[in-house]
């Protein structure tokens, strides 16, 4: 399988819009968005923090597509979508983690506590770390990418309990969207309600966010396809030298 | 006299919007390393692969003589 | 995937059922009368877990309102780590004894054997959590008798066991087997074990809780329970092809 120069120029594209758009996205952030009331300046981590953790759930979702799809027709293609993905994901679930840790100190005074919501991405993080363990673990291709897509399927789970735990249970990690149940609004903290014009400000520095990390998805995942079509040539090269030299010497 | 004046007015900025707040920069810092060290890896590979590619091709070649 | 039926409609839907309902009732009873005549995976299960609170207890005998105190999470870090050994061991045996290949060629559904597979390790964990909560109530005096917390621990294994199933099948088939089985299920079956141990410690003091207060845990729980059984119903017919 050689490397399709439409792919190489996907992947240029591709790059340059993500850094583009990082880039006005982060002027956007520090210049436009408003200052928040209750949190000031710090609160602007949330913009980005959202935004990776955002993306980060959209990567595990398409890469739990991929698995069905891979388990549906057994194309290779889709065993490398999911690889890339969940990879991505993890990087991004990373990075708004830590972004999170970070805002959370000034805003709740600790760096980390053990929240449902926290403790849930801490265990979402595991699970689909393990991801590279178990394909490590296999030898056979075909068997390696069916089991790594079933684990991909079952490991979506931990990212819906996520999502869903701070809807019903209690927690100091605040709820953007939804988040009716009495619960839900013990966790108030972190963002305010505005009215009018700010908060069509927030949203907007909210969607430029998020429009960013889609870009740097999307770059991303080709730029790791890329790379394992190129892992794959040079596994392909390598059978056939051994099998050449192996010849040789029979 | 200048450098006074240009003191004073860094430091009413500090004062005034704390736009970038120690936390807030922190936060987009490590943000950004975590997203440097996987392009780098991602970099490290590729040159790796790319380097295998051509010691195969190598190989292979001088099998061909 | 279904087997030919000379019924159309609600009655081939009928028959089906019943014969897959069969099949699982054969499962679940061959892996008893396996366990009656070894006593392979019981034992094993059992002889981990007395050792593991015995130890738990006598190095905690210093400080008894701190083994107190930690009683609900040691319960489920024993039934997780003893999970992974009933696993591995019911698992195990069919790959040695090769009757998973004669499960896989016989006419049945293979969502029966994960079913029947589910249900019987569950009853062996449930055998070892019976145990495991006369121990803890001896050694740590708590209350777990109550009829809550036997929900919960039911409800509990039932979604561990669930995902236990489906990720042991994959592991077993590796290079790394029982190495490889908590690294990849314990993280998994923490969105599970977290509600369900917050509930079982919720009522762990003397005056009873209200229902309330353990209710979303348990809704939680229960959430767990049929996505992974989903999951697993779905997803169990591909890790068994050879």
């Amino acid at each position: 399988m050689m490397i399709s120069p439409r792919l190489d120029k996907s992947v240029r594209i591709f790059n340059w819009a993500a850094a583009i758009s990082i880039f006005i996205a982060l002027l956007i952030v520090f210049f436009y968005a408003p200052v928040e009331k209750t949190m000031g300046n710090v609160q602007r981590i949330f913009y980005f923090h959202v935004g990776s953790a955002w993306v980060g759930a959209v990567a595990f979702f398409v890469a739990l597509a991929a698995g069905i799809l891979y388990l549906r027709n057994n194309n290779r293609k889709w065993d490398t979508l999911a690889l890339a993905s969940v990879e991505i994901g993890l990087v991004f679930l990373t990075m708004a983690t830590v972004a999170g840790s970070v805002w959370g100190k000034p805003a709740w005074n600790t760096w980390w506590l053990w929240s449902p919501r926290l403790t849930l991405i801490t265990v979402a993080w595991l699970t689909y770390a393990a991801y590279f363990m178990l394909r490590g673990a296999i030898e056979d291709e075909e068997r390696r990418g069916r089991f790594a897509a079933v684990y991909v399927i079952v490991a979506f789970v931990t990212i819906i309990m996520a999502y869903l735990s701070v809807r019903i249970l209690r927690d100091i990690h605040p709820v953007v969207v939804g988040g009716t149940m009495e619960s839900a609004q013990g966790a108030s903290e972190g963002l305010q309600e505005f009215s009018g014009l700010d908060s069509a400000k927030m949203g907007i520095t909210l969607m430029a966010s998020t429009t960013a990390f889609s870009f740097l998805y999307v770059a991303w995942l080709l730029n790791r396809i890329r790379l394992q079509q190129l892992a794959d040539a040079v596994k392909d090269l390598k059978i056939q030298v051994t099998t050449r030299l192996q010849g040789e010497h029979a | 006299m200048s450098s006074l004046y240009f003191l004073t007015t860094l430091l009413q900025a500090a004062d005034v919007a704390n736009q970038f707040n120690n936390y807030l920069v922190l936060g987009y810092f490590v943000m950004w390393l975590i997203a440097m060290v996987y392009i780098a890896s991602l970099a490290v590979r590729q040159r790796n692969l790319k380097q295998d590619l051509r010691l195969m091709g190598q190989i292979l070649e001088e099998e061909e003589k | 995937m279904s087997e030919s039926s000379s019924l159309v409609g609600p009655a081939a839907t009928v028959t089906e059922g019943r014969a897959f309902l069969t099949a699982v009732w054969a499962i679940v009873w061959k892996d008893l009368r396996i366990e009656q005549h070894t006593r392979q995976t019981i034992s094993v299960m059992v002889m981990f877990s007395v050792v593991t609170v015995v130890m738990f207890n006598f190095a905690l005998e210093a400080n008894l309102d701190a083994a107190r105190n930690v009683a609900t999470g040691l319960l489920w870090a024993t039934i997780l780590l003893a999970g992974t050994l009933g696993l591995n061991r019911s698992l195990a045996i069919e790959r040695e004894n090769q009757t998973i290949d004669a499960l896989l060629m016989a006419p049945i559904h293979r969502n029966a054997i994960y079913i029947g597979k589910v249900i019987s390790i569950t009853l062996f964990t449930l055998a070892l959590e019976a145990i495991l909560v006369l121990l803890f109530i001896v050694f740590f005096d708590k209350p777990l008798w109550r009829p809550v917390v036997l929900l919960v621990l039911v409800l509990g294994t039932i979604g561990y066991v669930a995902a236990g199933v489906i990720v042991t099948s994959m592991t077993i088939q590796t290079r790394s087997r029982e190495v490889l089985l908590p690294v990849l299920l314990l993280p998994l079956s923490l969105p599970l074990v977290l509600p369900a141990a917050t509930a079982v410690a919720t009522y762990m003091f003397p005056q009873l809780p209200a229902w309330g207060e353990v209710q979303s845990a348990v809704y939680i729980v229960i959430i767990y329970d049929l996505l992974m059984l989903t999951a697993g119903f779905l997803t169990y017919h591909f890790v068994v092809e050879s």
